[in-house]
């Protein structure tokens, strides 16, 4: 059994990653990021999608790193620069579950301890390989969709009224959508788990069937968000299970939310850092010919804990800002369709050579 | 140090080359002639040297008078029944008038004409001789003739068939494999009566001589983890392997990881489930158990009794089931996470009777459980090892330390013996003995991770120990497929669905047929 996710998936997990990093915070999608700047964030993801997607289509069952082999003095730049992106988008997301940990649960707990634990599961991922964390993933996909019901029903269950019906109803159709788009894309970070889905290589189709769930979950979030608020008591906060749970009204409540939602964000973030680790390291062992990835992990993870670790504020402009500003996000997304450009034209003329 | 090194080189190319026939190492026979000698002084003295004897008072070799020429026959006391010996082989011997033809060829004439049993062959290979004797069998030699007329007589005292002790049923059959190798072969063969099912005959152990007998169905499974199996049993390199347990640990891929990743049974109908799915079954002399080979984690938390009832009862017990297994992991580590990390999760009446029981209590809630579940491993290993009549005067003592004595004497909280007992049940609802002995051992690492950060660790070392389980194989096939890969598979993995929609054979392994029922209830 190959102990790598198939080719044609890394692309898509990477396409993944970058959309739903994008959002991947629940703070980016509350009231703390300004309309223009959410708006944004939209556009760029959409940008990333869409690149996402050519670079799929592009692949067709070439892996990058076959593509990478085939562009002659090019192959280390191609190779290193996927594996830098990998890098920065491990430790952005690494830096964000500190973060994420450290406010929520483990508030007296050492950043430098948080980040230790996370690292030693996050090596332990990277160590067996993305196929095993593929594995993983689509093993408790299934499981994190069923917790993340039981927790909305089991925290709206007291509280329930049908006449709070009224408001969202009442709000006008442009707040329904762009508090129904809002919700949407703070879920979206769980179809992380869906990359290693059977019959892959068809992206969007993947894609249509992240929407609707996505849209399922939302729709009922906010039913359950409405059916609990009492009219005029509607706060701003996008996040649903943020909503459900301030609704309650309960600090108390809220905290019972977040213990329980550990359960579904720690195997998210930590899969995802792990699979940034891993194909970074297979990138940069492309590049600089080492046989072993393995043999990289050890540095990379320092270098994502150096990235992390020191950055004790947790703030989502700046990650907006490193996101849709940073120059190597903009240029080097589509150079790494370079390869996979030259590799098709070379896959036709040889094509038309054996005609 | 050449002789060494050749040894050695050949190995390893044998363990390298799955495609090669079962050959046994080279360093076993390495001190015995190829073949017997003509003269029958000579084999004589070639099989005492071989058996020690007489220092070694089983091996008996009988000289006699075959028609006009001399001969001997040779057997270990005790494995050859000696009645069948006397009337199947000495007296026919004895009765002979003349042997016509050359020497060489009248090893021929008693194959064919005088002695009167089953299984008789024809050999010249000393060790396939020795290795015959050591099984039971009866060599006869004849003086002049380079060969040795080999005959099956084999008499080992074993246990008839008996109910399972660990797989037992409320619902299905109630036979169990015993000790005999042959028998076991018989059981299977009874279930399923296929000439697709083969059964290949191995041995084990240079010194044990443990045979083995690799069954699979040849229309439908893999050949290359025939192949596979058949490579790693013939590269064991031990002097004893003696049962079925030693076996499996040493042809599993990662002897280090917990989750086993063969399957142990000891029940014929789940044997031949087992071939059915594609798999291959190893049975072993002396063993009442089989292997089952490659094992998911799933067939560890399937029973026999979950096909033998409608679905929806089995749908319900398997849920029981795997909700027991989370219970035995986890369940003390939850506690432990609730009372010192997340309060808030618990009613505030709950909380306070808890907190209240725990008052008087000299141990912290960690060093609490810990012990607890400690006493309990103790009192359920005691209980293995105790014969049947004091296991009333364990239970005694169970409630007694368990129970509200301890309570009592304020050494541990009311909450807690409720706590360890839930997970004790869990245990006991695990149908695979091994699978439950992992899931205690993860249930200490767990408790360790709750008391250190909380949900946070259970999370991260629950994260942790799948990535692990997911990265396992067992003989190529990952150990938590189907559904992690997700393959081909049958609605029968946590919920048992409708037998009639059973009717594939799960893709994980990569069977030769796809479909065994396109239309189970073809009458309708």
């Amino acid at each position: 059994m190959n102990n790598d996710v198939r080719p044609s998936q890394m692309l898509f997990i990477f396409m993944n990653l970058i959309t739903i990093f994008t959002h991947i915070s629940p703070n980016l999608a509350t009231a703390t990021v300004s309309e223009a700047r959410w708006i944004s964030g939209l556009l760029s993801s959409a940008i990333v999608l869409v690149v996402s997607l050519l670079l799929v289509r592009f692949a067709n069952g070439v892996s990058y790193f076959d593509a990478c082999a085939g562009t002659k003095g090019l192959t280390e730049v191609f190779a290193s620069l996927l594996g830098v992106l990998f890098v920065v988008f491990g430790s952005m997301i690494f830096k964000s579950t500190i973060d994420t940990t450290k406010a929520n649960i483990l508030y007296d707990t050492p950043r430098p301890m948080v980040a230790f634990i996370l690292a030693a599961t996050v090596l332990a991922g990277a160590y067996v390989g993305t196929g095993p964390v593929g594995r993983f993933v689509r093993f408790i996909f299934p499981l994190s969709i069923l917790l993340f019901f039981v927790i909305m029903i089991f925290s709206s269950l007291t509280k329930a009224e049908l006449t709070n019906l009224y408001p969202i109803l009442g709000s006008g159709v442009k707040t329904i959508a762009k508090n129904g788009i809002q919700s949407a894309i703070s879920v979206l970070f769980v179809f992380v788990l869906l990359i290693d889905l059977h019959k892959q290589p068809k992206p969007a189709r993947l894609v249509v069937f992240a929407v609707l769930i996505s849209g399922f979950i939302v729709s009922m979030a906010a039913l359950a968000f409405q059916m609990v608020t009492p009219p005029g008591a509607i706060s701003d906060t996008a996040f649903p299970l943020q909503q459900i749970a301030t609704l309650n009204g309960f600090s108390r409540f809220f905290q019972r939310m977040r213990s329980l939602f550990v359960f579904i964000w720690i195997p998210t973030y930590t899969s995802c850092v792990a699979l940034c680790l891993g194909y970074a390291a297979r990138c940069l062992a492309q590049a600089l010919h080492i046989e072993n990835p393995r043999a990289l992990l050890m540095p990379l993870l320092l270098i994502v804990l150096c990235l992390g670790l020191p950055m004790t504020q947790h703030s989502p402009a700046w990650l907006l800002a490193i996101m849709q500003k940073s120059p190597l996000y903009f240029i080097a997304l589509p150079v790494l369709l370079l390869p996979m450009v030259i590799h098709k034209i070379k896959a036709k003329k040889e094509a038309k050579r054996h005609a | 140090m050449g002789l060494f090194r050749r040894r050695f080189a050949k190995t390893k190319d044998a363990a390298t080359d799955t495609s090669a026939p079962f050959s046994p190492p080279p360093y076993q026979e390495a001190a015995l002639p190829a073949g017997i000698y003509a003269g029958l002084e000579r084999n004589l003295d070639l099989f005492r040297k071989i058996f020690h004897s007489p220092k070694n008072s089983d091996f008996i070799i009988r000289q006699l008078q075959i028609g006009q020429d001399q001969g001997a026959v040779c057997y270990i006391d005790g494995m050859a029944g000696r009645m069948n010996i006397e009337d199947m082989v000495l007296r026919p011997l004895q009765e002979v008038e003349t042997l016509q033809g050359r020497p060489s060829k009248v090893a021929q004439q008693v194959m064919e004409r005088i002695i009167p049993a089953g299984n008789v062959k024809i050999l010249q290979s000393t060790k396939d001789i020795r290795d015959l004797i050591l099984l039971g069998n009866v060599a006869i030699f004849i003086d002049g003739c380079p060969s040795a007329v080999v005959c099956e007589m084999i008499a080992v005292q074993k246990r008839g068939v008996e109910q399972p002790v660990t797989e037992t049923t409320v619902i299905g059959p109630n036979q169990a494999f015993n000790e005999n190798i042959r028998s076991n072969i018989s059981l299977l063969r009874s279930q399923l009566k296929s000439a697709d099912l083969v059964s290949e005959m191995l041995t084990v152990g240079e010194d044990s001589q443990m045979p083995v007998a690799v069954m699979y169905m040849e229309n439908i499974t893999n050949p290359s983890i025939v192949s596979e199996v058949k490579r790693r049993i013939g590269g064991i390199q031990k002097s004893a392997v003696l049962n079925s347990g030693e076996l499996s640990q040493l042809i599993e891929d990662k002897p280090f990881a917990l989750l086993p990743q063969t399957i142990l049974t000891e029940r014929p109908d789940r044997a031949a489930s087992f071939l059915m799915d594609g798999m291959v079954v190893i049975v072993c002399d002396n063993s009442p158990q089989v292997i089952g080979a490659p094992a998911t984690f799933f067939h560890l938390m399937h029973t026999s009794e979950d096909s033998f009832m409608r679905w929806q009862y089995g749908s319900f017990t398997r849920i029981i089931r795997f909700f027991g297994a989370l219970t035995a992991m986890l369940m003390p580590a939850l506690y432990c996470a609730l009372m010192l990390y997340h309060q808030e999760l618990l009613p505030s009446e709950l909380l306070t009777s808890l907190i209240e029981g725990h008052v008087l209590v000299p141990f912290s809630v960690t060093a609490e459980l810990v012990f607890m579940t400690l006493i309990f491993d103790l009192i359920n290993e005691a209980s293995l090892r105790m014969p049947g009549y004091m296991g009333s005067t364990l239970g005694i003592i169970g409630a007694l330390v368990l129970g509200q004595a301890a309570v009592a004497a304020n050494l541990f909280s009311p909450a807690l013996i409720i706590i360890v007992s839930i997970t004790g049940l869990g245990t006991f609802s695990v149908p695979s003995y091994p699978l439950s002995v992992a899931l205690r051992i993860r249930r200490y690492a767990f408790i360790f991770a709750a008391a250190t950060f909380g949900f946070v660790g259970i999370a991260l070392l629950l994260v942790a120990s799948l990535y692990f389980d997911c990265a396992l194989e067992s003989f190529g096939v990952p150990v938590m497929s189907p559904l992690a890969p997700n393959t081909r598979h049958n609605p029968d993995i946590v919920l048992r669905l409708p037998i009639f929609l059973q009717r594939m054979i799960p893709g994980m392994n990569k069977a030769r047929k796809k479909n065994i029922a396109p239309n189970p209830r073809g009458w309708e």
